[in-house]
C-alpha cells in the first residue's frame, strides 16, 4: 500500500544507472582478489547511465496463474551531482492511465515522493512515512529489493564460487550493519549471484530474520549495450510465501537525454496530462 | 428355535467361549484402526448443496481456514511487549501449515496527515519511539481495516490471524493446534492473556471432551449398573453378567467401527453408556426370568441341575421378547442413519451394530455365566415386588384412580400431552459445534472474549457475481457489494465485514484528506482502479475475482445459535435479493452456514427417522400379535412420550442439535420394549381370565415392577450423560430420562386403559386355550364352515362364564343375544315364575323342557327377530358360552357377504328343526 515504495521500486530497477552516474576512475582488481563489497560496487560501476527511458510490461501472475498485466513508461535523469529524479507512469490498462509516481532523491535534503492519480481530479499528493518492506504496487517487490543503500551501511561476505547456467559465478552474502537499516529491513541476509565475466547480478535470494527463503529474483535476457555495461530483459521475483510471482519485462530502452525531458518530473506536467501523451 | 439359541452358552459352553474370545480377538484388531474425528465437517452433508459453491469460493479467493491467537495486555504498546508480539508473529509463520500471518507486526496502514498521506507498516519497528507507538495506535483505531479485526478500541488487545493451509488429512488440524499451542505458550507468561481459538483449537477441545467423557462417564454407568443389579435382584454376584456383556459388547462396537472406517466422534461419548444402559436391562430381564426358574418347582438336586432347569425357564420365557427389543432398539438407532449428517448417520450404524453386538454378547455369555456360577437358590420373592409394596401400590392406583375414572384421565392425559406438546413450536435448532460447550468451558469463555474485543471467530462468505468482465471494478456493482455489507453492519449482529468496496473507501476518504463523508465508493471506474494500483494484488484478489465478475464479502461472527444464524440469513437474502436486481446473483457460503443449513437436516431426518421407526414398530407390534389394533395400541404410549419430549425441549428451551434429535428415535426404541413386555403379559393374562378388567389389573400388578425398575434404572443410567463435557449429550442424558419416565407412566396408566378396550387375543385363541375350538367346527351353526370363515364369523363375539344357577336368558325379557355352549351345560325353563327365580330361587325346581350342551346354540329367535324371549335359560353345571350379537355379526362380516350367508343359512337351518321338532310335540326349544 505504501506509494513510496513504487519509487523504490523505479530506483531499484534503475540500480546500476545511479551507480554509475558517479563512475570511479579506478581499475578493477582480479576477480580472486577481489572482496564482496568490491564485487558489489563494481556492479554498480559498471552499469549506471545518466538519463534512461524504458518501456516496460509488468506481468502479475497470482499462485492460481491468473494475471495481470500493466504496461508501464518509466523516465530517470540525473539533474546533479546525487539529485535524481524518477517518473514512472501507467498506460494500461485504461482505467488506470495517467496514474503516476515521482521522486525526487536530494543529496542534502529528505527525498520527495509524490503520487498522481488523474482520476481524483486534484493534484499529485506527497507520501509521508512508509517502510521499506512493504511491497509495491502490488508486485513482488518490496521497496528495499528496489533501493539503493550505500554499502557502507551493509556487511559484506564473499561465498564460494558458483556455477549458475553453466557459467561462473561470483556469490556474496549480504546484510545489514547500520542499526538504522537493521531496524527498517525485513531480512537478515541477501544471498547475490553475480555473473563473473560481466558483473551482471543475475540472482538474488532473500532470506527474512528467521534466515527462511522468501523470495527470489533472477534475471534473464541479459545484453550488452555498450562497452562493460549490460542490462537484463527480464526481471522476475518469485515470492515462496504466496506462490505470487511478477515479471517485469523491458520492451524498449533509450539512455539519450532528450528521451527524459526535464519538465516530465513537475507537477504541472502531470495534472496538464502530457506525461501520457 | 429361539429357546435353542438362548440355551447355546449353557449346552455348548467351549464352543459359545471360542466364539466369544475370537469375535472379541477381531474387535481388540479393529479398535487398533480406530480414529476420531472432531472435525466441523462431521456436521455437514457430503451432498450438501453449499459444497460447490464453497469450493468455487475457497479456489477463487482462497482458504477461509483462519485460526486466531488472542493477546491482551494494558501495557502492549510498549517496546517489550511489541518485540515479543514480533518475535510470535514470525515464530508463528514459521509453523509448517501456517500460509501466512496477519499482525499488527506486518498490517501496513494508510492514513492523511501532515499534508499528505501515510503509508507503510503500521509500526514498521519502530517500538522505541512513543510517538511513533501512538501515532500507530491512532493509525490503527482510524483504520476500518484494522480495528476491530487485530486491535481493539483502547489497543489492550490484538490478534495474530493465522491462515491455516486447507489440508484435509486426519488429525491435521489437531496437528496444528499443538504446533499453535507450543509457540504461544511461552508467550503466555510474557502478556496478561494469550489464548488461540479457531477449528484446530476446536477440534482439539472436542477430542479432549471425548476422552474426558470416556474417562467420566463409563465407570459412573458401570457403578449405576452394579447398585440396581444389587438393589432389584438382591444378588450382588449377578453384577458380573451385565458388566461383562456391556464391556465386551463396549469392546466390539469400537472395533467395528475401527474395522468398517466408522471415527469416534462427538457423539460415540454416549455409546459405551447406551450399552450398559440398553444392554443391562435385557440382562435384569433374563436374570429376574433366571431367579424366577429357580422358583418355580426347580427340585432338582445338583446345582448344575438347578441352573439348567432355570436358564430353560430363562430362555423358554425371555427368548423372544429379548430379541424382538434388541431388534426394535437396533432398528431404532438405525434409523437414524437417515440423516444426511455423517456424524449421525456414523453414530446410527455403530449404534444400531452395538445393539445387535450386545445382543449377541447377552446370548452367548448369559446362560454360560450362569451355567458356571448362576446361584442356586433365588431371594426372597419379596425382592423382585411380584406382590410387593410398589405393585400393589402401582396396581392400586390403577385400579382407583384410572379403571374408574378412564375417561378421565384419558381426557386428562390428552390434554396435558396436547399443553405440553404445543411448546414443541417453540424448539429451537441448533448444531453448531461452539454450541456443545458450557458456558464456563475456557473455549466458550475464549470464544465470547474474542467476540467482544474483536471479531467473531465464525466465518462465512457474501459471494456476489456477475456474467460481465469486470464488473465488480465498476461503481454500480461495487456500491451494491457496500450497500450489502452496510446491510449486514446494520444488522448489528455480525462482528466483522469486510469487501472490496472497503478498501476502495479507505482510499478514497484518506486521497481526500480524511473525510469521513469520503469513506464510501468513487462514482468512477477510473478511481476505483487507481485506488486498488495501491494494494498488494494478493489483498485484493481475496475479494474480487481476477476476471472481475465475483465480489466476495467476508463476514465474521459469533452467533453459535444456527437458528438466530438462520433468521439473519433469511433477512439477508430477502434484502440481497432487493438491492442486486437481476443482473447480479449471489450465494452465501462458508462452513458455519452449511452447519446452519444442516441443521434442517436435523429436523427432516427427525422426521423420517421417527416415521420409519414408528411404522415398523406398528408392523412389528401388528405381526406379532396378529392384529392392527394391538399395533396401534403399541404406538400409542409411546408415541405419548415422544410429544412430551418435544414439549419439554420448547419449554426448558434446549434445542434440537445432534445430541438430542436422537432422544426421539432411541427413546422409542426402548420404551417399546415395556410396552411388549406388558401386551405380551396382558394377552396371557386375557386367555386365562376372560374379564378384561380383572386381566388388565393382573398384568399391571405383575409388570409394574418390571416397568418401574427398568424405566427408574434406564432413566437413572441417562442421567449419568449429565456428567458429560459437551451440552448436546447432557441435554440427551436429560431428555432420554425424562422420556423413559413419561413412557413408564403411559405404560402403566395409559397403555393398559386402552388395552381393555382392544382384543389382542382372538376369540378363537381364548377358546383354543380353554375348550379347544373343536366344539366350534362341530358346532351346527358353523357348519360347512373352515377355521378361517369361523375366526371370521366369531371376531367380535364374546366368551362369558357362567357359574351353576345363573340366569342367562330370562323369559319375557327383550334380548338379541345369541349363545353358542362352549363348555358345560344349559338348561331351558319354560312358563318360569320370573319374580321367583328373581328373589332367588332353585331352577332345578322350576319345569324344565330341555337343555343345552357343547356346540349347541339358544337365543337364536331372539339374535335373527329381536323378539322377547320364550324360556329361560339357566347354567345347569359352570359352563363357558360364546355370545354372539347382531351388531358384532353384521360388523365381523361387513366386508364377507359369503361367510355371512352361510352363517345366515346355518342359524336358519337349526331355527327350522327346531320348529320341525316343535311341530312333532318336542319340548320348544326354540327361542
Amino acid at each position: 500500500m505504501d506509494i513510496r515504495k513504487l519509487v523504490f521500486f523505479l530506483i531499484g530497477l534503475l540500480l546500476p544507472a545511479i551507480v554509475a552516474a558517479a563512475p570511479s576512475k579506478k581499475e578493477t582488481k582480479p576477480a580472486a582478489e577481489m572482496s564482496g563489497k568490491e564485487i558489489y560496487e563494481e556492479i554498480a560501476k559498471r552499469h549506471g547511465r545518466p538519463t534512461e527511458f524504458e518501456i516496460q510490461k509488468i506481468t502479475l501472475t497470482d499462485s492460481k496463474g491468473a494475471e495481470e498485466v500493466r504496461d508501464v513508461k518509466r523516465y530517470s535523469r540525473t539533474v546533479g551531482p546525487g539529485e535524481h529524479r524518477y517518473l514512472m507512469v501507467f498506460h494500461s490498462p485504461p482505467p488506470i492511465r495517467g496514474a503516476a509516481t515521482i521522486t525526487w532523491k536530494r543529496r542534502f535534503k529528505k527525498d520527495g515522493q509524490w503520487i498522481y492519480l488523474p482520476a481524483t481530479g486534484g493534484k499529485p499528493i506527497r507520501l509521508v512515512g512508509g517502510g521499506k518492506k512493504n511491497y509495491v504496487m502490488g508486485t513482488d517487490f518490496t521497496a528495499e529489493d528496489l533501493a539503493s543503500e550505500s554499502s557502507d551501511k551493509m556487511t559484506f561476505e564473499r561465498q564460494e564460487n558458483e556455477i549458475l547456467n553453466g557459467k561462473a559465478h561470483f556469490v556474496i552474502d549480504i546484510s545489514p550493519k547500520d542499526a538504522e537499516l537493521k531496524a527498517e529491513t525485513g531480512y537478515k541476509r541477501r544471498r547475490l549471484w553475480i555473473d563473473k565475466e560481466n558483473f551482471v547480478l543475475m540472482r538474488t535470494d532473500y532470506f527474512d530474520w528467521r534466515d527462511t527463503l522468501i523470495k527470489r529474483q533472477t534475471a534473464s535476457g541479459v545484453k550488452k549495450i555498450e562497452d562493460d555495461m549490460w542490462r537484463a530483459d527480464t526481471q522476475t521475483m518469485e515470492n515462496f510465501k504466496d506462490g505470487h510471482k511478477t515479471r517485469v519485462e523491458v520492451i524498449e530502452r533509450k539512455f539519450d537525454a532528450d528521451s527524459v525531458p526535464l519538465d516530465l518530473f513537475f507537477e504541472r506536467t502531470l495534472i496538464s496530462g502530457d506525461h501520457v501523451r | 428355535m429361539v429357546r435353542t439359541i438362548l440355551m447355546f452358552g449353557a449346552t455348548q459352553r467351549l464352543v459359545a467361549f471360542a466364539i466369544l474370545v475370537a469375535l472379541t480377538a477381531g474387535a481388540v484388531l479393529g479398535m487398533s484402526k480406530l480414529t476420531t474425528d472432531t472435525s466441523r465437517r462431521a456436521l455437514i452433508s457430503a451432498e450438501d448443496p453449499g459444497w460447490p459453491g464453497y469450493r468455487d469460493t475457497i479456489d477463487t479467493f482462497g482458504s477461509d481456514n483462519i485460526t486466531v491467537v488472542f493477546i491482551s495486555d494494558p501495557e502492549l504498546f510498549t517496546e517489550a511487549k511489541l518485540k515479543k508480539l514480533e518475535a510470535l508473529h514470525y515464530d508463528l509463520l514459521d509453523l509448517d501449515a501456517v500460509k501466512s500471518v496477519d499482525s499488527l507486526i506486518n498490517v501496513t496502514t494508510f492514513r492523511y496527515r501532515d499534508g499528505g498521506l501515510d503509508t507503510g507498516e503500521l509500526l514498521d519497528g519502530r517500538y522505541d519511539d512513543a510517538d511513533a507507538l501512538k501515532q500507530a495506535v491512532e493509525n490503527a483505531s482510524a483504520n476500518p481495516l484494522i480495528l476491530g479485526d487485530l486491535i481493539n478500541k483502547d489497543g489492550t488487545a490484538t490478534a495474530l490471524v493465522v491462515a491455516v493451509s486447507s489440508e484435509n488429512t486426519p488429525n491435521f488440524l489437531a496437528k496444528v493446534f499443538q504446533s499453535i499451542e507450543d509457540t504461544i505458550t511461552p508467550a503466555k507468561g510474557e502478556f496478561a492473556e494469550v489464548f488461540q481459538i479457531g477449528p484446530p483449537r476446536l477440534e482439539h477441545d472436542l477430542a479432549k471432551g471425548i476422552q474426558n467423557d470416556f474417562r467420566v462417564l463409563l465407570p459412573v454407568a458401570l457403578l449405576i449398573l452394579i447398585a440396581s443389579i444389587v438393589i432389584f435382584l438382591r444378588t450382588p454376584r449377578f453384577a458380573i453378567v451385565p458388566v461383562s456383556t456391556s464391556l465386551i459388547s463396549i469392546l466390539w462396537t469400537f472395533g467395528f467401527m475401527g474395522l468398517v472406517g466408522l471415527p469416534v466422534t462427538l457423539l460415540s461419548s454416549m455409546i459405551p453408556s447406551l450399552i450398559i444402559v440398553i444392554g443391562s436391562t435385557e440382562d435384569t430381564h433374563l436374570l429376574a426370568a433366571y431367579l424366577d426358574g429357580l422358583r418355580e418347582g426347580n427340585e432338582e438336586e445338583t446345582r448344575a441341575a438347578k441352573r439348567r432347569v432355570a436358564i430353560r425357564y430363562m430362555a423358554r420365557h425371555m427368548g423372544l421378547p429379548i430379541l424382538i427389543t434388541s431388534f426394535t432398539t437396533a432398528f431404532g438407532f438405525g434409523s437414524n442413519a437417515i440423516s444426511e449428517i455423517p456424524m449421525i448417520q456414523g453414530f446410527a450404524y455403530s449404534t444400531s451394530f452395538a445393539m445387535i453386538a450386545n445382543l449377541v454378547a447377552t446370548v452367548l455369555m448369559v446362560p454360560l455365566l450362569l451355567s458356571v456360577m448362576g446361584p442356586t437358590k433365588a431371594p426372597e420373592q419379596k425382592s423382585m415386588g411380584g406382590s410387593g409394596g410398589l405393585a400393589v401400590l402401582v396396581a392400586n392406583l390403577f385400579e382407583k384412580v384410572a379403571i374408574r375414572h378412564g375417561k378421565l384421565v384419558l381426557t386428562a392425559t390428552a390434554l396435558v400431552v396436547l399443553v405440553v406438546g404445543s411448546f414443541a413450536y417453540s424448539i429451537r435448532v441448533n448444531d453448531d459445534p461452539l454450541a456443545n460447550f458450557r458456558a464456563d468451558h475456557p473455549i466458550t469463555q475464549a470464544g465470547v472474549k474474542l467476540h467482544d474485543q474483536l471479531a467473531g471467530m465464525q466465518v462465512f462468505n457474501v459471494v456476489l457475481k456477475s456474467d460481465d468482465t469486470d464488473a465488480f471494478r465498476g461503481p454500480e456493482n461495487l456500491k451494491k457489494v457496500e450497500a450489502a455489507a452496510q446491510f449486514m453492519r446494520d444488522q448489528n449482529v455480525f462482528d466483522k465485514i469486510t469487501s472490496l468496496a472497503d478498501y476502495v473507501s479507505l482510499v478514497n476518504r484518506e486521497i481526500n484528506r480524511g473525510k469521513k463523508d469520503f469513506y464510501k465508493v468513487p462514482d468512477t471506474r477510473e478511481e476505483i482502479d487507481q485506488y486498488l494500483l495501491l494494494y498488494k494484488r494478493d489483498v485484493v484478489d481475496g475479494f474480487i475475482s481476477p476476471d472481475g465478475r465475483k465480489a466476495k464479502i467476508l463476514v465474521r461472527h459469533y452467533i453459535t445459535d444456527t437458528y438466530d444464524l438462520r433468521q439473519y440469513i433469511a433477512d439477508l437474502r430477502t434484502k440481497l435479493d432487493e438491492i442486486l436486481g437481476d443482473d447480479i446473483t449471489y450465494e452465501l457460503t462458508g462452513e458455519s452456514l452449511m452447519i446452519s443449513s444442516g441443521a434442517q437436516n436435523l429436523v427432516t431426518g427427525q422426521f423420517y427417522s421417527l416415521l420409519l421407526l414408528i411404522l415398523v414398530i406398528y408392523a412389528i407390534m401388528s405381526f406379532l400379535f396378529t392384529s392392527l389394533a394391538a399395533g396401534l395400541v403399541s404406538l400409542v404410549p409411546n408415541l405419548m412420550p415422544l410429544i412430551l419430549n418435544f414439549g419439554t425441549m420448547g419449554l426448558l428451551g434446549i434445542p434440537l442439535n445432534p445430541g438430542t434429535a436422537l432422544v426421539a428415535v432411541i427413546a422409542m426404541g426402548i420404551a417399546i420394549d415395556d410396552t411388549s413386555h406388558l401386551m405380551i403379559r396382558y394377552s396371557d393374562e386375557r386367555r386365562n381370565n376372560p374379564d378384561p378388567d380383572k386381566a388388565i389389573l393382573e398384568t399391571v400388578r405383575l409388570e409394574a415392577i418390571p416397568v418401574v425398575s427398568t424405566s427408574i434404572g434406564l432413566a437413572g443410567m441417562f442421567l449419568t450423560l449429565l456428567f458429560s463435557t459437551f451440552n448436546n449429550i447432557a441435554q440427551f442424558g436429560l431428555l432420554a430420562a425424562a422420556t423413559m419416565i413419561y413412557a413408564m407412566l403411559a405404560d402403566l396408566f395409559i397403555t393398559p386403559l386402552i388395552l381393555r378396550h382392544v382384543r389382542l387375543v382372538g376369540v378363537w385363541d381364548i377358546i383354543a386355550s380353554k375348550v379347544g375350538t373343536q366344539v366350534l367346527v362341530d358346532s351346527p351353526v358353523f357348519r360347512g364352515m373352515s377355521p378361517r370363515q369361523i375366526k371370521k364369523a366369531i371376531l367380535l363375539s364374546e366368551t362369558e362364564d357362567v357359574d351353576k344357577g345363573d340366569i342367562v336368558i330370562l323369559e319375557g325379557s327383550a334380548g338379541d343375544k345369541m349363545y353358542l355352549v362352549l363348555s358345560g351345560e344349559i338348561d331351558v325353563l319354560r312358563d318360569t315364575d320370573v319374580k321367583k327365580l328373581e328373589r332367588g330361587a332353585d331352577a332345578s325346581s322350576l319345569k324344565k323342557v330341555g337343555s343345552f350342551g357343547p356346540g349347541e346354540v339358544f337365543g337364536e329367535i331372539g339374535f335373527v327377530a329381536g323378539n322377547t324371549r320364550t324360556a329361560t335359560c339357566v347354567a345347569a353345571e359352570p359352563s363357558t358360552l360364546l355370545v354372539f350379537s347382531p351388531e358384532g355379526k353384521d360388523k365381523a362380516l361387513r366386508l364377507y357377504p359369503r361367510i355371512e350367508a352361510k352363517l345366515n343359512q346355518n342359524i336358519s337351518r337349526t331355527m327350522a328343526e327346531r320348529l320341525a321338532m316343535a311341530t312333532r310335540q318336542k319340548p320348544d326349544v326354540s327361542f
